[in-house]
C-alpha cells in the first residue's frame, strides 16, 4: 500500500499476533516431543524433531486455508485473515527446517551429492504405495518457500497483483503435493488408524468450508441484473446502508455501490491490493476500507490517498424513481464522477 | 453493536472490543486443538526399536579383523566356549560409509580401535574411527569353524520362519543397511527410511536381510546378505531396499553372525496381500 516498504509494519495487534502464534508453534512441538519421550522412550531427538515439526508444519497449514473460506463466513475471522502471510511465512520456516533435517538425516554423508540423492534414491517401486513422496515434499517445499519469500507487498506491486495472486494459488498444489507426500510416506508406516483419519479430516474440512464459502460467494453480489441498455438497475436507494455498500454484478463487473454522508458512489468491488472484496468494507474517516487488509480508496474518484498510488474504477450512477442504476462501461482509472443523493428524487433528467 | 458489525482494520493499533475477544477465543479454541492433535500424533507413533546409537561415547576395543565379505571386528569373550566365545561386530564409519578400505590391509590381524557402539537385540556394530586403527599384528588362526565349514540345515534351531518353523532356501523379509537398522535410526526400516537405506548400502554398509515376526515388537532375525559366491552385494540389491521381498538362498554361521548366501536372481516383490507361504 505503502510508496515504500518495511519488513513488517509493527503495530501493537500484530505484535500480539506474532507472540501468540511462536507461542502455539512452540507448544505444540514441545508437546510432540515431549508426549513421543514419554509414550515412547526409544525413540530419538532427530526422528520427533523431523516429524514434530513436520506435523506443526502440516497444521499450520490447515489454519492458514482455512482462514480464507473462515472470513468469507464469517466476518470475525478477519483479524487473522490480516496477518495470514505471518503464518505461511512460519509455515514455510517449519517446512523448510523439516525437509533440510530430513535431507540432513536421509541424504548426505553418503555417496551422492544430497539434492541429487533426493530425487533419485528411493525410486523404482512398481506400485502407488511404492512411490518416492520424498521429491513430492520437495516440491510443494518449493512452491511454500517461494509464496514465504514473495509474501511481501513489495513483491505484489512489482510482479502486478494477477501474477502475485495466480502465484499465491499455488498453495492449493501446494497443499495437494503435502497430501500426496504423508499419504505415500508416512502414513505407509504407521500401523495406528488415527494419523490418516487426522489427516482424512483435515483434507474433508477444508473441502466443505470452501464449498459453503464458494456457496455464499454465489449470493446476492454475484447475481447479475438484468441489463436495461448500458445502464443496470442495481437496487433501491433503501438497500444502500450509510457507511456501507451495496455490492452488485455489473456486465460480469464486481461493483460496490457506497453511501457516504447520504451521498452514492460507485467504484469496482475489487481491490487493487489482493483482490479483497471491497464491497464488504467500510467508509472510514470519507474513505472507503477494504476488509482484508484496510487499503483504503476515494469513493468519488476511485484513488488511494496520498502518499499511496493504488487506484481502483469507478462507475456512473444514477438514482430514477428511487432505484440505483449503474452505467456498464467502467471509467478511465482515476475519474472522477459527482456523488449522487440518494433519494427518492431521480438524479439526472 | 455485535462482533460481526464491528470493522476491524488491519494496520489500526484499535481492535474492536468484541472482534478482539473473538481473536482470543479463536487462538484459545485453535491452540487446544492444536496441542490434541500434537498429543494424538506423538501417542499413535508405530513403537521404536530397542536399539542404541551411543553418539559421542568413544570405547577403545581390540579383537580380530576378519571380513565376511563385509569388515568385522572379532572380539573374545573370556570365560565362553564354543560360538559364544567370541563375537562378530560389524564395523563402519561415519555417515553413510562402509569400513572396508581401512580395515582390508589388516585383514587377520589384531587390531586396537576406537568407536562408538551401535546395538540392538540383533547385532552390534562399532562406527569406528579410521585413524585410531593400530595394528597389533597377525592374529592366531581362529578358533572357530570357517564360514564355509558350517550350514545350516534343518536340524537347527537358531534361524527360524515368521510362523515359527525351521525354514532353509526361501526366506521373506526387508533389506535395510545394518547400520541404521541396529540403532543410528528409529526407525532403520521400511518405506519412510528407503532412500537413507538405499545411500547406506550404495556407500557401503553391509545389507542385511530383516526377517520380522508378526509384530513389529517380535524378536526379528538378522542375516547378513551375501552372494552365492560370498561376495559384497551391496550394488546388486539397491532396487530392492526396504520392500517386502522373498529370496532363496543358504544360510552359514559365523559364530553369531547369520550369514545369507543368497540367490540373487530369486528376488521377487511381496505384493500387498500375498501370502508368503504359497
Amino acid at each position: 500500500m505503502g510508496h515504500s516498504y518495511r519488513a513488517v509494519q509493527w503495530n501493537r495487534f500484530k505484535l500480539r499476533y506474532d507472540m501468540a502464534l511462536i507461542a502455539g508453534v512452540v507448544l505444540f512441538i514441545a508437546a510432540f516431543m515431549g508426549i513421543s519421550a514419554g509414550v515412547h522412550p526409544e525413540a530419538t531427538a532427530e526422528t520427533l524433531l523431523i516429524r514434530g515439526l513436520g506435523l506443526a508444519a502440516i497444521v499450520l497449514l490447515h489454519v492458514i486455508l482455512a482462514i480464507g473460506p473462515l472470513a468469507r463466513l464469517d466476518r470475525r475471522w478477519l483479524p487473522l485473515l490480516y496477518n495470514r502471510r505471518h503464518l505461511g511465512v512460519t509455515m514455510a520456516i517449519l517446512a523448510f527446517i523439516h525437509g533440510g533435517f530430513s535431507i540432513l538425516q536421509f541424504h548426505a554423508f553418503g555417496d551422492t551429492n544430497p539434492i541429487v540423492s533426493l530425487f533419485t534414491a528411493g525410486s523404482g517401486g512398481d506400485s502407488i504405495s511404492g512411490f518416492p513422496f520424498q521429491p513430492i515434499g520437495a516440491a510443494a517445499l518449493a512452491i511454500i518457500v517461494l509464496m514465504a519469500a514473495t509474501s511481501h507487498d513489495y513483491w505484489l506491486a512489482n510482479l502486478t497483483a494477477p501474477v502475485w495472486k495466480a502465484l499465491h494459488m499455488l498453495v492449493y498444489l501446494a497443499y495437494a503435493l503435502v497430501v500426496l507426500h504423508v499419504a505415500l510416506g508416512s502414513l505407509q508406516v504407521q500401523s495406528h488408524w488415527a494419523p490418516a483419519a487426522l489427516l482424512g479430516v483435515g483434507v474433508l474440512g477444508l473441502g466443505t468450508l470452501h464449498t459453503m464459502a464458494a456457496l455464499q460467494g454465489r449470493g446476492p453480489d454475484l447475481a447479475v441484473p438484468e441489463p436495461s441498455g448500458e445502464w443496470v438497475d442495481v437496487g433501491s436507494v433503501s438497500d444502500v446502508p450509510e457507511g456501507r455498500a451495496l455490492a452488485a454484478m455489473v456486465a460480469g463487473e464486481r461493483v460496490a455501490i457506497y453511501k457516504n454522508e447520504g451521498k452514492l458512489s460507485a467504484i469496482s468491488g475489487v481491490c487493487q491490493h489482493q483482490n479483497g472484496p471491497l464491497a464488504e468494507g467500510r467508509i472510514v474517516d470519507g474513505l472507503v476500507v477494504c476488509p482484508w487488509h484496510g487499503f483504503q480508496y476515494r469513493p468519488d474518484c476511485g484513488k488511494s490517498p496520498e502518499p499511496f498510488h493504488e487506484t481502483v474504477p469507478t462507475f456512473r450512477l444514477e438514482v430514477r424513481g428511487g432505484r440505483v442504476l449503474v452505467q456498464t462501461m467502467p471509467l478511465p482509472l482515476g475519474t472522477t464522477t459527482e456523488p449522487v443523493p440518494a433519494t427518492l428524487e431521480d438524479s439526472a433528467p | 453493536m455485535s462482533a460481526s458489525d464491528e470493522f476491524f482494520i488491519g494496520w489500526s493499533a484499535d481492535v474492536p472490543k468484541r472482534t478482539g475477544a473473538f481473536a482470543r477465543r479463536a487462538w484459545m479454541g485453535a491452540l487446544v486443538l492444536g496441542l490434541s492433535i500434537a498429543a494424538y500424533g506423538a501417542i499413535s507413533q508405530a513403537p521404536f526399536a530397542k536399539s542404541r546409537f551411543e553418539f559421542g561415547v568413544e570405547r577403545t576395543f581390540e579383537g580380530r579383523i576378519e571380513h565376511i565379505p563385509y569388515p568385522t571386528l572379532v572380539v573374545d569373550r573370556p570365560g565362553a566356549s564354543g560360538d559364544a566365545s567370541s563375537s562378530r561386530w560389524l564395523l563402519t564409519v561415519f555417515g553413510k560409509r562402509g569400513a572396508e578400505e581401512f580395515t582390508q590391509p589388516l585383514d587377520g590381524h589384531r587390531v586396537s580401535v576406537t568407536g562408538s557402539l551401535i546395538y540392538s537385540g540383533a547385532g552390534t556394530m562399532v562406527e569406528i574411527l579410521p585413524d585410531s586403527l593400530k595394528d597389533l599384528g597377525e592374529a592366531e588362526a581362529p578358533s572357530l569353524p570357517r564360514p564355509s565349514q558350517r550350514v545350516f540345515g534343518p536340524q537347527d534351531s537358531s534361524v527360524v520362519d515368521t510362523d515359527g518353523s525351521l525354514r532353509r532356501g526361501t526366506f521373506y523379509g526387508e533389506i535395510v543397511d545394518s547400520k541404521c537398522f541396529l540403532g543410528v535410526m528409529k526407525p532403520g526400516n521400511l518405506k519412510t527410511h528407503r532412500a537413507c537405506a538405499i545411500r547406506c548400502i550404495s556407500g557401503g554398509v553391509p545389507p542385511v536381510l530383516v526377517v520380522r515376526g508378526e509384530s513389529a515388537l517380535d524378536p526379528v532375525t538378522y542375516l547378513l546378505m551375501v552372494d552365492e559366491e560370498g561376495r559384497a552385494v551391496n550394488d546388486r540389491v539397491l532396487e530392492h531396499v526396504a520392500q517386502p521381498i522373498r529370496i532363496q538362498g543358504f544360510l552359514k554361521s559365523y559364530g553369531d553372525m547369520h550369514v545369507l548366501h543368497a540367490h540373487l536372481g530369486s528376488i521377487t516383490r511381496i505384493a500387498p496381500g500375498d501370502d508368503p507361504d504359497i
